[in-house]
């Protein structure tokens, strides 16, 4: 069993150039890509992003039209899947119908080579790992969902591989087994220490359990960070939009550079930190914003509340103007939506509350530090 | 139940009384009896002699031993080269799939009679093979009513029973499983052994049964290609019937033979389960 390595920086895999095209469509776009050992890597993007094509290109199933993968140093080009040093859990698990559940977990190590009473030694660690005891006669027919998922785990680290490629391994599983399997493949990967690459489209599944995220779009990596950075620091709209950042609209930053021009609606905002003139794409998340009916002393009050303002060397709030239009009822939030006076609807969420709301004007109020500039 | 049902499960009976269960008394009924020369040739009597000589007689067990052997190796042929195209076909991309199985199953389109009379032009000593081997330099081969032409012809009348239950489990084999073994370091003929083949085993059993069962009966193709020491049983059953008017006789073997038919069957059927449970 692989001790705890600690999180080292140093790389494991580099990708670079990596280009795959099926017929008339490019998967993968000169894609360069660095992960470092130890560390749990997440790919996320939507359908058609290429982060599938890129796990299996990692893992020897594709073939790649141009680019290089080297991994520990050595380049894989030529390497064919069985003998790459790399591991796959896939998505609908791939376990052997007619084998048990020992003999899943057995099948890499008895492939290389691995004596039968160390494969039988092996197994029974990690059926300890995956918390299956006494599971190993079982067909995978026999077991849930959520254990089937454990053992192609299991199975994808019998081998101990320098690198698990996991393609999203939660999606086949219900929502609360989903968040305990999540926990569970974290705690294995900070035991073991072996890196992982896992695929999802998932952006909270990515947020709550990377080391590090990389977001894809159109084949290429359009921001690769730790989840804070991702998420509070989103490099661009689709980023933005992806880390499900609710309100993005086109802004104008005066020469200041602090204070930045919503056209047609006539508020000044202020940023909390000074960004270069010109027109920008300015954010805000929509459960950073807070809503109130425009009487002058709900305004005052929230203004002075204090809990909203997280910086005190900011002196104020954000404040806009609109029109209540529709509100939506998602369980522990309200989904508002406002119309401004320049037509755009502002986006914004608050924890579910009993208080009857109608369309009616509301004021809208948000911290600088909330408030995020991206490039147009 | 329903009337609908009843009607349905009812008509499906009555066809099996009529056309399965009916022929198969009224042999048996005549495998009891006695020859006479009389027609029909046998008296009604209940003599179970005729089994016991069938089961017994040195060239009965013969022609059954040497069925069961040439059905055996046709099988295992039918299975050798049948596997592969099932493997072929299901691996294709989806457009050739089709043409492909319509090829495997195109010969069904003209009589069966018809075809075997073909392979007699083909085999015969100046037949189109002999031409082909004489052109090329070898010498004229004898292959006509011999044991070559038996299984020639064995083969290419059964082989498509081998491939279509063989081909309909590798087609629905999960490509995937394939892709895990290869990941798990697993060499693509290793891969082979330990997913695919296992996996069509069903296909296997099925496509065995489907071949082995009637090559034990046959009766066309060792009396049109095979040579005169093909006795196999189907051939000496037609003898006595037809040559020997040995009525009860040949009843009584036909009764032997399905019961083979039936035991064996279950046997390969347990034989699979236990390995595959």
């Amino acid at each position: 069993m692989g001790r705890f390595q600690g999180r080292q920086l140093n790389e494991i895999l580099r990708i670079a150039g990596l280009t795959v095209r099926f017929g008339p469509v490019t998967a993968l776009d000169r894609l360069d890509l660095a992960v470092r050992r130890g560390e749990f890597f997440v790919l996320l993007g939507g359908s058609g992003s290429g982060k599938t094509t890129l796990l299996r290109a990692i893992g020897g199933f594709v073939t790649p039209d141009a680019g290089s993968i080297t991994l520990d140093g050595g380049d894989l080009a030529h390497v064919p899947p069985h003998r790459r040093p790399v591991n796959t859990v896939f998505q609908s698990g791939a376990l052997f119908p007619h084998l048990s559940v020992a003999a899943n977990i057995g099948f890499g190590p008895r492939q290389r080579g691995m004596a039968r009473s160390a494969i039988a030694t092996r197994v029974d660690e990690l059926l300890a790992l995956v918390r299956l005891q006494g599971y190993g006669k079982r067909r995978p027919h026999e077991l849930s969902g959520g254990q089937q998922q454990r053992v192609a785990l299991a199975r994808g680290l019998a081998a101990e591989p320098s690198l698990l490629l996991l393609d999203e391994p939660l999606s086949a599983l219900d929502r609360g087994l989903r968040a305990e399997t999540a926990a569970e493949l974290v705690r294995l990967q900070r035991q073991l220490g072996t890196t992982f690459i896992q695929v999802t489209h998932d952006q909270q599944e990515a947020l709550t359990m990377a080391d590090r995220i990389g977001v894809m779009r159109m084949g290429r990596m359009a921001q690769v960070g730790t989840p804070p950075e991702i998420y509070e620091r989103p490099v661009d709209r689709f980023v933005a939009e992806f880390m499900g950042v609710g309100n993005l609209w086109d802004a104008i930053v005066r020469p200041d550079g602090v204070t930045v021009d919503l056209p047609g609606v006539g508020a000044t905002l202020l940023l909390a930190a000074r960004v270069a003139p010109g027109p920008i794409v300015f954010g805000v998340r929509a459960e950073r914003i807070r809503m109130r009916s425009t009487d002058a002393a709900a305004v005052a009050a929230l203004t002075t509340t204090g809990s909203t303002i997280p910086d005190q060397n900011i002196p104020g709030l954000n404040q806009l103007v609109g029109e209540l239009e529709n509100t939506v009822y998602a369980g522990d939030t309200l989904l508002h939506s406002v119309r401004m006076r320049n037509g755009i609807v502002a986006r914004v969420a608050e924890p579910a509350h009993d208080q009857p709301l109608s369309p009616a004007p509301v004021a809208l109020a948000f911290s600088p530090a909330a408030c995020m500039v991206l490039p147009p | 139940m329903t009337t609908a049902r009843i009607l349905t499960l009812a008509l499906s009976w009555v066809w099996l009384a009529l056309f399965a269960i009916a022929p198969l008394l009224i042999i048996l009924v005549i495998a009891l009896a006695v020859p006479a020369d009389s027609v029909p040739p046998f008296h009604f009597a209940t003599d179970p002699d005729n089994f016991t000589t069938a089961a017994t007689d040195e060239l009965y067990r013969a022609a059954f031993w040497l069925s069961l052997r040439t059905a055996a190796i046709s099988t295992a042929l039918c299975l050798l080269f049948g596997y592969p195209m099932a493997l072929a076909i299901a691996r294709a991309p989806e457009r050739w799939r089709g043409a492909l199985l319509l090829a495997l199953m195109l010969p069904f389109w003209t009589g069966f009679l018809m075809r075997i009379n073909a392979w007699i032009g083909m085999l015969r000593d100046d037949g189109w093979i002999n031409a082909a081997l004489t052109f090329l330099g070898v010498a004229q081969t004898r292959l006509l009513y011999t044991d070559t032409a038996l299984y020639i012809g064995m083969v290419y009348t059964y082989l498509p029973f081998m491939v279509l239950p063989v081909y309909a489990r590798l087609a629905k084999l999960d490509v995937t499983l394939l892709e895990a073994a290869a990941d798990l370091g697993a060499t693509p003929f290793r891969a082979f052994l330990r997913v695919t083949l296992p996996l069509s085993l069903p296909g296997i059993a099925a496509g065995v049964a489907l071949v082995f069962i009637p090559c034990v009966g046959e009766y066309v193709i060792p009396e049109l290609l095979g040579g005169p020491g093909a006795q196999l049983i189907g051939r000496v059953m037609w003898e006595e019937f037809f040559e020997n008017r040995d009525w009860p006789m040949a009843s009584s073997l036909a009764w032997l033979l399905l019961m083979l038919l039936v035991v064996l069957p279950v046997c390969i059927r347990a034989a699979f389960r236990s390995r595959l449970r």
